[in-house]
């Protein structure tokens, strides 16, 4: 570079400033509202101009840095011959069949690598459409016509568990292990399947539970749901493609233990951790279930807009490059989970016209962009480096030393995650985000963090079980769902003729007893499962990488479209890749984008909504204590951020960039 | 769904959505008269009155009248635009001639939460959501809006009974494509027919308190003129009230 600025830092800072300038105007065109009754356009218009003047930052910090090695040019080819199979998939599989569309589609992306011969690429293709209809079609029941316009497809798994279910109605114990079984084992396969989610999964089979006894169907339904946060580590520390938000915390450092040659260690800590989790999260319950849910109440509006303030400062710790990028990726997060229609006016914000994208944007979709998809790319850069991912493969176990390392995560994060998950209001959301930034903030080696630190798999893996657990609480005792899932739980025990409320406890105490039993059971089954699996696991991860790629490509296509069969969620996934792959490259990290995400539409829900309540008068911030001391503890994160720079004349103490 | 396979075994079960939808969306990319082939109605859930526990009302009456004196400073509860309880609210505000202030929700759940928790004041909505906390006494409960009482809530008064005019009830019905055939569509009826009278259903439906609708309702003929009819009933409110999701 000619000029005396960073590209870098002058290309990411174009960037925001761009995207923010793009939400501000827009935003010009809603109502800003007043205090009393914030309009949709507020949240936007701030947030819109914060990201344009950190943008300006970001680019004007890249005076007198000019960058000191060229970077590799992007792989044109392979990127365009990846985008363009999404794009493909995203057009085609509504009308020309689920195996066409698939075989084509990894033709062309096993294309998109050098290595790779038109032959080799023909036959991967063909195994690959046998195993994607054989996963997808066959085992789990989506319902997309096999050859074009034709006839639907039936599940095997539903029909099977249905029949057997009805064979074993004599002894109660036996078949309640065995269907917490069925539902654990469920989840985890769902779970390391990116796009399949616990809500479809557990959508699709809610109504094949009406011929099971309540307890039973609560049991396995249950099952699905905590079998599938366990899976859901699988393949993001394995191929850095993480199912939901809490495994993208996961992703940062197991993907690069797994590099490494550390997946087995890796595994074996999110195995692990989340067992000690579940324990823990299924004892409170137990005993605490009925207070805790109580005291969860007096956490209202303001409180959990503070709640959600502190976890987006301290998330800054997510990302180990700038801090200004870091803060700029969280904005422009918060805006991208802005689009969709506003819940308090109904006013469609940022839609561009399509009616697909009132009901907002896809987390999983953007997940696997920016994570899968990016890393894709970034591979193509440097192929015959990458070829295989694994270098050595040194153990498969933890060493004593990993155990040591992770005894502390484990309880802390299993701790936060237990008090987050309580909150209805989704405080599930920031467990595993916020037990990575306590584990950076304390550790002795923070710059250890997003190079394969196995504290930052060991405390998110533990936070988002425990949560998985206790986010039951709200649901048995008052009737009141955290989330969408436990939303699917109401219906399932409406379906059972029960409805769920304070009266379950004492209506039908052998069900609720029965299920949190059952919760435990089904833990000690996930850990026999997934430990032995771990070697299965890495093994996998000795398939070359151009052979590897186009499955990812492919199983985010299909698992994305799967979720609400829309293809919009697909174009969002070759969209997002794209996006993640420029910011990557410019050295912003997608982790902070993420949280954002999730948590913008719950930071502007909350503040409209203390504001409607407190009838416009911001104090009521200040004058309720809990959400006035989480305000306090946010600055408090922000002074301790911004006072060693200052201190060491900006000396960049927080940029440990490679 | 508008445009899904015709066959028979794509079907849509949806409720009064289906009546507000054309006023509330302006630019609606379906029809829900020609674009759909009515099979039955299937139930109409009752809603009811509820408050948090220590709010000042006792009976219909003192919460018609404390709402008339306190207006704005009045907080109902919805659970999002187009539910239920947003519909019912403007009924409510319409019949009172009196404007509260509207807090919405994503969903009943989190809506109910905040009713319990005390930081809302009330919302009108569906039985289904209602029974089980008005039975725990976590919630002050005013009155139902069918014609009658029900028979799982016998102490509750219809809001008929305290003097105001509201007739609501959230009616399901089930749709299958435009251009279905015919003997695909008799064949659906006799099935859902079967299935109202089903013992399991009709407890199943009576816990939560409703009802399945009778053998002359569950037909396409009904579905047809109750979804033709609702639309002009939500229209009328809708406009009135200048609310719109777009």
């Amino acid at each position: 570079m000619v000029s005396n600025f960073s590209t870098k830092d002058l290309v990411s800072g174009g960037i925001f400033v761009a995207a923010g300038a793009y939400f501000a105007i827009e935003a010009l065109n809603y109502e800003t509202g007043t205090a009393f009754r914030m309009g949709p356009g507020f949240m936007p218009l701030l947030l819109g101009s914060v990201l344009v003047a950190l943008g300006l930052g970001i680019a004007a910090s890249g005076w007198k840095k000019p960058d000191a090695e060229k970077p590799l040019a992007p792989p044109w080819r392979g990127m365009a011959l990846i985008i363009g199979v999404i794009v493909f998939f995203g057009l085609t599989i509504r009308g020309s069949g689920f195996v066409p569309v698939v075989l084509i589609g990894s033709f062309a992306a096993a294309m998109a690598s050098r290595l790779n011969s038109p032959l080799f690429s023909i036959i991967l293709a063909v195994a690959l459409t046998v195993m994607c209809t054989l996963i997808f079609v066959v085992g789990l029941g989506m319902s997309v016509p096999m050859f074009g316009p034709g006839s639907g497809s039936r599940s095997a798994i539903m029909d099977i568990i249905a029949s057997l279910g009805s064979g074993f109605s004599v002894a109660l114990d036996p078949i309640n292990i065995f269907y917490c079984f069925i539902g654990v084992l469920l989840g985890t396969l769902v779970g390391v399947l990116p796009g399949i989610g616990p809500t479809a999964t557990i959508a699709m089979l809610l109504p094949i539970t009406f011929s099971l006894s309540p307890a039973t169907a609560l049991i396995m339904l249950a099952g699905i749901y905590y079998g599938a946060q366990y899976g859901g580590s699988t393949t993001a520390i394995l191929i850095n493609l993480p199912g939901e938000s809490s495994s993208a915390v996961t992703a940062i450092d197991g993907y690069q233990m797994a590099k490494k040659g550390r997946a087995g260690p890796a595994l074996a800590t999110a195995a692990l951790g989340s067992f000690f989790a579940g324990t823990v999260g299924t004892l409170l319950l137990a005993f605490f279930a009925p207070p805790l849910a109580r005291a969860a109440l007096n956490f209202r509006a303001p409180e959990y807009f503070a709640l959600i303030v502190l976890g987006l400062l301290v998330s800054i710790a997510l990302a180990h490059g700038s801090i200004l990028k870091a803060l700029a990726m969280i904005v422009l997060g918060l805006l991208l989970g802005m689009v969709g229609q506003d819940i308090y006016t109904g006013q469609p914000r940022f839609t561009m016209g399509i009616h697909e994208l009132y009901s907002g944007l896809n987390f999983v979709s953007l997940a696997v962009g920016v994570f899968g998809v990016a890393e894709i790319l970034r591979n193509l850069e440097n192929e015959k480096g990458r070829d295989v991912m694994v270098k050595a493969v040194k153990n498969l176990w933890l060493s004593k030393d990993d155990f040591k390392r992770i005894a502390a995560p484990v309880i802390r994060g299993t701790a936060l995650g237990s008090v987050l998950g309580i909150l209805p209001g989704g405080g599930h959301i920031l467990a595993s985000f916020a037990s990575y930034s306590a584990e950076k903030r304390l550790s002795k080696t923070p710059e250890e963090f997003g190079h394969g630190a196995i504290e930052g798999v060991a405390g998110p893996e533990s936070a988002n079980n425990a949560a998985a657990q206790t986010s039951f609480i709200p649901l048995m005792t008052l009737g009141i769902p955290a989330h969408p899932v436990m939303a699917l739980m109401v219906g399932a025990f409406i379906l059972q003729g029960i409805t769920p409320g304070p009266n379950v406890i004492n209506d039908q105490p052998a069900l609720f007893w029965g299920i949190i039993a059952s919760m435990w059971i089904g833990n000690v089954l996930l850990v026999l499962l997934n430990l032995p699996l771990i070697g299965l696991w890495v093994k996998m991860l000795s398939i070359p990488y151009r052979a590897l790629f186009p499955a990812i490509v492919l199983f985010a296509c299909i698992g994305c479209f799967s979720i609400n069969q829309n293809i919009y969620d697909v174009f969002a996934i070759g969209f997002f890749g794209v996006v993640g792959y420029v910011l990557i490259r410019f050295g912003c990290e997608p982790a902070p984008l993420l949280l954002g995400f999730v948590l913008g539409p719950l930071l502007e829900e909350h503040l409209r909504r203390a504001m409607i309540i407190s009838r416009g008068d911001p104090m009521v911030f200040l004058e309720r204590p809990i959400s006035a001391t989480l305000l306090g503890l946010a600055l408090l994160a922000v002074i301790i951020a911004v006072l060693p720079s200052i201190r060491r004349k900006r000396k960049e103490v927080f940029v440990e960039d490679d | 769904m508008a445009v899904a396979p015709n066959d028979g075994y794509t079907l849509l079960l949806h409720h009064i959505g289906m009546s507000t939808a054309p006023t509330l969306y302006r630019s609606l990319p379906y029809d829900p008269i020609t674009d759909f082939a009515p099979i039955g109605l299937i139930t109409s859930v009752p809603m009811t009155l509820v408050a948090r526990k220590d709010f000042e009302p006792n009976t219909l009456a003192e919460l018609a009248a404390y709402i008339k004196a306190n207006g704005e400073n009045v907080t109902y509860a919805n659970a999002g635009i187009g539910s239920a309880s947003q519909l019912c609210g403007m009924l409510l505000m319409d019949a009172l001639d009196t404007q509260m202030t509207t807090v919405p929700y994503q969903g009943a759940g989190p809506a109910m939460t905040d009713i319990i928790g005390g930081q809302i004041d009330m919302i009108c909505d569906q039985t289904t959501n209602t029974t089980s906390q008005i039975r725990a006494g976590e919630v002050k409960a005013y009155g139902v809006t069918t014609l009658t009482r029900l028979p799982n809530l016998p102490d509750l008064p219809t809001v008929k009974e305290g003097g105001l005019e509201i007739e609501i009830g959230v009616w399901h019905g089930l749709y299958a494509p435009a251009g279905t055939d015919a003997a695909i569509i008799a064949k659906l009826e006799a099935s859902l027919q079967k299935a109202l009278t089903n013992e399991t259903v009709v407890s199943r439906f009576a816990e939560l308190g409703t009802l399945p609708v009778t053998a002359e309702e569950a037909t396409p003929a009904a579905l047809t003129q109750t979804t033709a009819s609702q639309i002009e009933l939500w229209r009328a409110v809708i406009e009135a009230a200048g609310v719109y999701a777009d």
